[in-house]
């Protein structure tokens, strides 16, 4: 290990092995054994004092009992055994939970009998999310989680205390970016600055947006024409017995998810810090996670249809290491499930730092359609492939980005940074072949985001796949941006 | 090696090189295979299920029909494979009906696999996959005579540590 030449000054970053917050046993499932141990004591306690004491008929209440006996000495005895010995256990299992972070990378290690050994390697992390179950907001800790690229791969801090977790995230994004610690600014004090990392709002759902977006959601539409056309139709003639047996249950779990979405999307906000884009969301359980914005892989931003009169729209992104299997709902999985255009306007740079340029360029994409803004629309007679949207459909290059335009009715803007291309693809189907036009796919880390270029001109088409192959090379050459603090293409 | 001749969906690019003939004879065993699993399913139909049906002659009778269409198209499907190494990347190109071309930077290459089926490994065959972080741009390049596949392996790891970026 390299030591870089001015460490950062957090405590944690050592290269030395040190303990989570005290009550991680208790959290990480601890928690279960102790609400098992009273359950049982609490059924079992005559049988325990009989077992326990040798007596062999005991009818009253334990507690009388002992003091029946004499032996409130012994039990007194016992009970302090009993603790004693999970206070062992707990500090035996907390002493062998430990994590480490040098120069190259995270280290955590937990386990007494069977020790899991994790490591990180610093470049690879693509972010960090600081999350507070109920239980640990109750005590003051936090897990904070390293997203890594690769299924399965993150890497769990359990748990620790809520300055700590939010001094150990700055770090490792310092870390990450390649910041050396001697660029902040020396008026930021140590440990406010922690704690602080002072984040410009650019995103704030109020509570009317967050129930709003959610009742006009297509989801919920489609609900209301079950509720209020098939069942009652089904009911006329005489089904309604069928009816209830097959909606009634999709009804009510849609009911539950839609009312799960309107929780998550309250309180939602991302904030704008020097470290990147910060996403906090949730009420009882809430969740903070950093998105530098290098590790923007993909980004789309939509609109329903229903949301247009509102100016709202939903932003997802993909991203590398992203934890795809324990999010599952689509609103979890976006970046701001709602947004009005000023905010999306306002946060769209903070991603992908070249839409800063031009924001006619992005309105153009957003709303627009034809060849407004330097977009190279799609040839009418693409149209028999989509009567509709063809007349949004097109693309366009910008200085550091492929943006992709499409939808009609439901309106979709996909941005992918060329410094993320992973590959490129032409593809060209038989239909598409009698109507001369191709599809251009740019290939980036999956995720919600699917970044096809459809309905190209074909000779236009094989000219962009040379040119995407080509800008991605040299993108590929100049590009820092997954290092993003070194300097070079600072956002 | 074999230089192929353009055609119309390939970018401009000149100098693709073909793989070799002998990939038809792989096609064709798993068409063949393919082709008894369609007939066993038609038969059980026709024998066991609807002694008396129309079912099990239709199936029979697509089976036989997909099977001819697919082994007459196969020197052509194989003939439409080809790649390329340029400066900066690989590109791969396949497909009769539907066309497709893939360009992968070396720089972006995860990982190379050369893989052998058992009829390919007969013919002295293999087959080498492209991985990048993309799951999309899973590329395979089938047909390969096994030294030329193992040199165009050593040359892509060699060309994608020169070029190693982050993703």
């Amino acid at each position: 290990m390299t030591t870089p030449a001015a460490p950062p000054r957090s405590r944690y970053v050592d290269g030395l092995w040190h303990r989570l917050h005290p009550a991680t046993p208790l959290l990480r499932g601890g928690i279960g054994l102790v609400a098992v141990l009273i359950y049982v004591a609490g059924n079992l306690r005559e049988r325990l004092v009989a077992w326990v004491f040798g007596l062999p008929d005991v009818s009253g209440d334990p507690v009388d009992e002992i003091g029946r006996h004499h032996l409130v000495g012994q039990a007194s005895l016992v009970v302090l055994g009993v603790i004693v010995v999970g206070i062992g256990l707990f500090y035996v299992s907390w002493r062998n939970s430990e994590f480490r972070i040098d120069g190259d990378a995270v280290t955590v290690r937990y386990g007494v009998l069977l020790r899991r050994t994790r490591t990180a390697k610093l470049d690879r992390i693509q972010g960090v999310t600081i999350q507070r179950p109920l239980l640990a907001r109750i005590v003051g800790a936090a897990r904070v989680e390293l997203d890594v690229a690769g299924q399965n791969a993150n890497v769990r801090l359990e748990y620790l205390s809520n300055p700590a977790a939010e001094d150990l995230r700055r770090d490792v994004l310092v870390l990450a970016s390649g910041r050396r610690e001697e660029q902040r600014a020396p008026e930021e004090g140590v440990e406010a600055a922690v704690l602080a990392e002072p984040g410009r709002p650019v995103v704030r759902v109020t509570p009317g947006r967050a129930i709003g977006s959610v009742v006009l959601s297509e989801t919920l539409v489609v609900l209301v024409i079950v509720a209020g056309v098939v069942i009652p139709v089904l009911g006329a003639f005489g089904m309604a017995a069928v009816a209830t047996v097959s909606f009634v249950p999709l009804v009510i779990g849609s009911i539950t998810v839609l009312i799960r979405r309107v929780g998550r999307n309250l309180r939602f906000s991302v904030e704008s810090t020097a470290d990147g884009v910060r996403v906090a969301s949730g009420v009882v359980s809430t969740s903070t996670e950093a998105l530098p914005p290098g590790r923007v892989h993909a980004l789309r931003i939509e609109q329903p249809l229903l949301w247009r009169p509102l100016g709202w729209w939903r932003v997802s992104v993909n991203r590398a290491g992203h934890a795809a299997g324990r999010r599952n709902a689509d609103s979890e999985r976006s970046l701001a499930p709602v947004a009005t255009t000023a905010e999306v306007l306002e946060l769209l740079p903070l991603l992908v730092p070249d839409l800063a340029d031009d924001p006619e360029v992005l309105m153009a994409g957003l709303v627009g359609r034809g060849d407004g803004q330097d977009f190279t629309p799609a040839p009418r007679r693409a149209a028999w492939l989509r009567p509709l949207a063809w007349r949004r459909t097109g693309f366009r290059l910008t200085r550091h980005s492929v943006l992709a335009r499409g939808g009609l009715l439901h309106r979709e803007l996909v941005v992918v940074p060329d410094a993320r291309m992973q590959s490129v693809s032409l593809k060209q189907g038989p239909v598409e072949r009698l109507l001369r036009v191709a599809t251009v796919h740019p290939h980036v880390v999956g995720g919600p985001v699917s970044t096809r270029l459809r309905l190209v001109d074909v000779d236009r088409a094989q000219r962009l796949f040379l040119e995407l192959e080509e800008i991605g090379a040299g993108a590929r050459r100049s590009d820092v941006s997954h290092r993003w603090g070194d300097g070079g293409t600072a956002p | 090696m074999t230089v192929l001749p353009p055609r119309a969906l390939d970018a401009g690019i000149a100098g693709w090189r073909g793989v070799s003939n002998r990939l038809v004879w792989v096609d064709v065993a798993a068409i063949l295979m393919s082709a008894v699993f369609g007939a066993f399913v038609g038969l059980a139909l026709l024998l066991l299920v609807f002694p008396d049906g129309w079912i099990g002659p239709v199936v029979l009778a697509a089976v036989a029909v997909v099977t001819v269409i697919r082994l007459v198209i196969a020197p052509r499907r194989v003939r439409a494979i080809g790649w390329i190494l340029r400066d900066d990347d690989l590109v791969v190109r396949r497909g009769i009906l539907l066309s497709r071309l893939v360009a992968v930077p070396y720089g972006r290459m995860q990982l190379v696999d050369v893989n052998r089926g058992p009829v390919a490994r007969l013919l002295g065959l293999a087959e080498l996959r492209l991985v990048t972080a993309a799951a999309t741009s899973d590329v395979t390049l089938p047909g390969l005579p096994e030294q030329e596949a193992a040199e165009l392996r050593d040359a892509l790891v060699e060309r994608a540590e020169e070029r190693r970026v982050g993703l």
